[in-house]
């Protein structure tokens, strides 16, 4: 009894930082669309909604969505056919997965200057080839864009589910005397219509709610997104009139996070890699040999910038190698500074981030509370999954400006910690129901106490997990963008803001100076948290991520998820 | 003696176990049979401590410790699952409650125990290089060098199969007689009730449909329940058997 009591307390203060940091902020966002000085008055709102400005971006956000979602998947499906049904050399298969895999680890606001030095009219690519392959201001450009964005989203998922599908179909499926078109749709399309359709919906919500590569490269563009950034810190805000927006653009988010929640429902659970036995088959093989090349040949040309353009005198102008922007940039205490706020915040965010996701899954999956009391942290996961980071970050303006948090480090860490809440709240939930439902009762028999087993059987079973959470974390707080974009203060300024601000400035060496820098720590902490999780690793049965990903747009392990 | 009188359990309205009364003699092996859902793993939480009850009491030796919780029982339960600990090895696991009980064995008695378990080769290995067997053996010592007042076994061998299953039958038996340790075995499978217990309770739908010693359900079933459903499983296994062979049974 005294336990349950215990764990209802740990309840009851999840449920207040919930309230008070994702509750009172979206109400103060709806407060700040509906009412004026004299109440209640949906007369703004109803006009912002109406607007035609609000209505071409929006209009203007779902058509390359739409396009986005399309071709990041069927790009996703090909790359993971090319590994799993292929007989393509392993060392290949190995290098396309981690080179399409780079851009999670940089902010999109990245890619959309990248692309610009290479793509642009004094691209290298373009300068190397004669001419320019397609206007990156154009349609054409922001969707290759997103499509960077959005692949290794839509590939990670589709391989994740495509590698659990079970090799025995193929034998029935031959043995039923299926021709080609049929066994291909009866043993991989079928079971893999639910990913696709996952994947459509969340690579939408991806490109829908974007701030970087519209920031960098469709400034112009009307996007939601840049409406809501133009309302909020452009010439003329208008923090009414932004609120509109934000909730203009969380509908459709609520709408496809709900249609994510409902499509998992489909989800097939399967528990072990399957590996079908292929015959040689050249035609095939290169086929996909060349549809792989292409992408991974474009990801790579596209961060090639990122590596030449710091150690390049004056791109293009004056292409001689030097340092002179490392060493400014090191010499610089506020680049330093900034540099030294995006790591705070990632490791607090990563500490913080632990602690609550996985004391919320440890309520939810291992405490005696009943289902309806955990019920309401698994619906508060949800919500959260489908509030876009601009929302928030928004709705934290409005609910703390004035406190004490404004314009502190803690205010970025707390959005964070919230924004990313469900994807390590799911992790942790996945692993504390892979161990034995008996050991509490057990290790209590044996005479331990609940903070005993936490610490001796628990936790220790749950290293590997810990390290993934604090690495998708750190990875994810190291690019975000968009959360923090309205809440960042002179003195609290993160790589990824500062990138941001200094396109209005022109100044692109120091650009890519925090981005080169950025792509290295995140590698680093992929490398090393990677390597730390390793040996001590539980032996647990692998579990598909797809199947058990539930809820959450993106509830998927931190090589998956992607916020900008 | 552990002695339950008038047990009564419901789950949200559903009885599951229904005015249960019994008695098991100290050193005793009883085996819980039923379908499920008649309430077998139910009573054997309610002894354990681990389920409250709605009504009745149960007594150990004359005390009556209804009230008394789980950890303060002395028994203890190997579970289906074994529950080992994978971040400890198997001598970790044997020791793990020591830590909290350092007089409940002593150092004799726990090796005596590796030994009587064969485990000694064992003792480094990490829980996921051990098979079916060798992980309930490593429970059961675990559970053993606590001296528990009673120990329950919840399926034990359920998830074993040829001959581990027959070989930690025998084991089981073995320790449980020279220990003298009152046992409680929870099993859906009546050749295994029949064959490791001293007595069988079988039940029914939360009431006890027979509690006697094994020749006597096979001789006198109490019913047509008991016939219907726990005989007929084993004569069908025994007729399955012959008409493979060619054999008469009759």
């Amino acid at each position: 009894m005294r336990k349950n009591k215990s764990a209802f307390a740990v309840y009851l203060i999840i449920l207040a930082v919930f309230a008070i940091f994702l509750g009172f902020p979206v109400l103060r966002l709806f407060q700040q669309a509906l009412t004026t000085d004299r109440g209640f008055d949906p007369s703004q709102f109803i006009e912002v909604m109406g607007s035609p400005q609000l209505r071409q971006a929006f209009m203007g956000s779902v058509a390359i969505s739409l396009k986005t979602s399309i071709l990041a998947t069927a790009l996703g499906f090909i790359i993971a056919y090319a590994l799993n049904f292929t007989r393509l050399f392993k060392g290949y298969k190995r290098f396309v997965e981690l080179v399409v895999t780079i851009p999670m680890l940089s902010p999109t606001i990245v890619y959309g200057f990248a692309m610009i030095y290479t793509f642009g009219r004094q691209g290298i690519l373009t300068r190397f080839l004669g001419f320019q392959l397609f206007d990156i201001y154009s349609t054409t450009g922001l969707l290759i864009g997103f499509l960077i964005y959005t692949v290794p989203i839509s590939f990670m998922l589709l391989n994740n589910s495509m590698k659990y599908i079970d090799a025995q179909f193929f034998t029935v499926s031959e043995l039923m005397g299926d021709n080609g078109i049929k066994k291909f749709w009866n043993t991989i399309m079928i079971p893999m219509l639910t990913s696709i359709g996952l994947s459509m919906v969340q690579t939408f919500f991806l490109s829908f709610t974007d701030f970087g590569l519209p920031a960098s490269i469709a400034a112009n563009r009307p996007l939601v997104s840049g409406l809501l950034f133009t309302q909020m810190i452009g010439a003329v805000p208008d923090f009414t009139r932004g609120a509109v927006v934000a909730i203009a653009m969380l509908l459709p988010a609520i709408a496809t996070a709900s249609l994510m929640l409902w499509l998992r429902r489909y989800d097939v659970k399967y528990d072990k890699i399957s590996a079908p036995l292929l015959k040689p088959h050249p035609v095939r093989e290169w086929a996909f040999l060349v549809a792989t090349l292409i992408p991974a040949a474009f990801i790579i040309l596209t961060f090639a910038s990122v590596f030449v353009v710091p150690f390049v005198e004056s791109y293009p102008f004056n292409l001689g190698f030097t340092w002179r922007h490392f060493i400014n940039a090191l010499n610089n205490r506020e680049m330093v500074s900034i540099y030294q706020n995006s790591l705070w915040l990632s490791v607090l965010t990563g500490i913080f981030g632990l602690i609550l996701s996985f004391t919320a899954a440890l309520v939810v999956r291992r405490s005696s509370l009943g289902e309806k009391w955990t019920n309401v942290i698994e619906a508060m996961s949800q919500v959260t999954n489908a509030i876009p980071g601009m929302v928030l970050g928004v709705s934290f303006l409005f609910a703390f400006t004035g406190t004490t948090l404004q314009n502190s480090l803690a205010i970025l860490v707390i959005c964070n910690v919230i924004y990313f809440f469900p994807t390590p709240f799911a992790m942790a939930s996945q692993t504390l129901e892979k161990l034995s439902g008996h050991f509490e009762k057990t290790a209590a028999l044996l005479g331990d106490n609940y903070l005993q087993t936490l610490v001796r059987v628990i936790i220790p079973n749950c290293k590997k997990t810990f390290a993934e959470i604090f690495g998708y974390l750190f990875i994810h707080s190291m690019v975000t963008i968009s959360a923090l974009i309205f809440l960042v203060g002179v003195r609290t300024a993160t790589i990824t803001t500062r990138i941001s601000a200094l396109q209005n400035f022109n100044r692109f060496d120091e650009i890519f100076v925090l981005a080169l820098l950025l792509l290295a720590t995140n590698l680093i902490a992929k490398l090393l948290l990677g390597f730390l999780s390793k040996p001590r690793a539980m032996k647990v049965k692998e579990a598909p991520v797809k199947a058990e990903a539930t809820g959450r747009l993106m509830k998927l392990p931190m090589k998956e998820r992607k916020y900008s | 003696m552990l002695k339950l009188t008038d047990i009564k359990k419901s789950f949200h309205g559903t009885t599951v176990i229904d005015n249960l009364s019994l008695s098991i003699e100290k050193g005793e092996i009883v085996s819980i049979l039923g379908s499920s859902g008649s309430g077998k793993t139910t009573l054997l939480n309610i002894i354990l401590g681990m389920t409250d009850i709605d009504s009745g009491s149960i007594y150990w030796e004359g005390e009556n410790i209804t009230q008394v919780g789980m950890k303060q029982r002395g028994f203890n339960i190997v579970f289906q699952d074994y529950a080992l600990f994978p971040n400890l090895n198997v001598e970790k696991n044997i020791r793990y409650g020591l830590r909290n009980k350092k007089e409940m064995s002593t150092e004799e008695e726990v090796q005596e125990m590796i030994d009587l378990l064969d485990l000694r080769k064992h003792l480094n290995k990490s829980i996921s290089q051990l098979s079916g067997g060798q992980k309930q053996r490593v429970a059961l010592a675990r559970t053993l060098v606590m001296k528990p007042k009673i120990l329950l076994l919840d399926e034990p061998l359920s998830a074993l199969d040829g001959v581990i299953k027959e070989n930690i039958k025998n084991r089981i038996k073995e320790i449980v007689e020279q220990f003298q340790l009152t046992t409680i075995i929870v099993t859906h499978d009546p050749e295994e009730a029949l064959t490791m217990s001293d007595k069988v309770l079988i039940l029914n739908q939360g009431k006890i449909a027979q509690y006697a010693a094994p020749h006597e359900i096979i001789h006198e079933p109490a019913d047509n329940f008991i016939e219907e459903f726990i005989l007929r499983q084993l004569t069908i296994k025994k007729d399955n058997i012959f008409s493979l062979f060619g054999g008469s049974h009759a």
